[in-house]
């Protein structure tokens, strides 16, 4: 059991190839929460009039927009605008140490930013807004992540 | 490792000796601002004494490792031996001095007169966060 300290949310330029996630990764925002990048699962209803109840099979996930709040910070902030419209790897890292050791997804979608309310008793917040395009994948024990400033990260195809 | 930020206590004190000062030169030579311990009969007057009393950290980040802000609290109590209206003549530009720096005040109405010594209380809140100019 972990809290949720040091969960990341890292990004890179997109890469077709898009099954490896191995390579340069860059922190893209402090986050306060880190909504889950997947949606949830709904279901299908399979019931027939022979059934007393309605009876459901697993059906697909929701879409997903992750709505991640943070500190209003210049470089983070002008750095997200250069990113708009532009194709992005995203990489979420959950464990206290801040590489993933619990659980790794990537992903590939678009972010947005936008400056939240100004209030005088809150620090200053902005939200990225990331577009989920494609199916996290859970890649926990396929890649090995590092970092030495807390900022760049290096993501390693494990051994 | 990240430092916690500003040592906004010191800005606080030199802006009130420094205002205090300008303003209460010829009127009251002897004025001092203080940080000591509780006061039990100041050696000067007016004596401004300045307590910071709370330091609350707030907006706690996912990364966990520095301070991103603070509520702090000042508790500034005005001691004069001639008159209640001196302590709450330099009491008013203590709240004139703190409102600059956009702290919220709360004007206890406690008045002591005890033994000739008259006193004013205040205290004052506002957020800080890390990157505010006081």
């Amino acid at each position: 059991m972990a809290s949720g300290l040091k969960s990341r949310i890292l990004y890179r330029t997109h890469n077709d190839e898009t099954t490896n996630w191995a390579g340069s990764w860059t922190m893209l925002i402090r986050p306060k929460t880190l909504p889950s990048p997947l949606g949830e699962r709904n279901s299908i209803d399979v019931s027939t009039l022979e059934d007393e109840q309605e009876v459901t099979e697993p059906g697909r996930r929701a879409s997903v927009t992750m709505s991640v709040q943070g500190a209003m910070e210049k470089d983070y902030l002008d750095a997200m605008v250069q990113l708009a419209d532009t194709k992005l790897d995203f990489l979420v890292l959950y464990g206290t140490e801040g590489l993933g050791s619990i659980a790794k997804y990537a992903f590939t979608g678009f972010v947005d930013v936008n400056p939240d309310e100004a209030d005088a008793d809150e620090h200053l917040t902005m939200t990225a807004n990331i577009a989920v395009s494609t199916v996290p994948v859970k890649i926990t024990d396929d890649y090995t992540v590092t970092t030495t400033d807390g900022k760049a990260f290096t993501v390693t195809a494990a051994g | 490792m990240a430092k916690p930020f500003m040592d906004y206590e010191s800005i606080v004190v030199t802006r009130l000796t420094y205002y205090l000062e300008q303003e209460y030169s010829a009127r009251f030579p002897d004025l001092q601002v203080v940080t000591d311990d509780l006061i039990t009969r100041p050696s000067r007057w007016p004596t401004v004494w300045v307590r910071a009393i709370q330091n609350v950290e707030r907006d706690r980040e996912l990364e966990g490792d520095r301070i991103v802000g603070v509520t702090a609290t000042f508790q500034i109590e005005v001691y004069d031996n001639a008159s209640q209206e001196n302590a709450k003549d330099v009491g008013d530009s203590v709240t004139a001095i703190m409102k600059s720096m956009a702290f919220d005040g709360i004007q206890l109405p406690e008045k002591d007169s005890v033994s000739s010594v008259w006193r004013v209380i205040g205290r004052y809140r506002r957020y800080i966060a890390a990157d505010d100019v006081l």
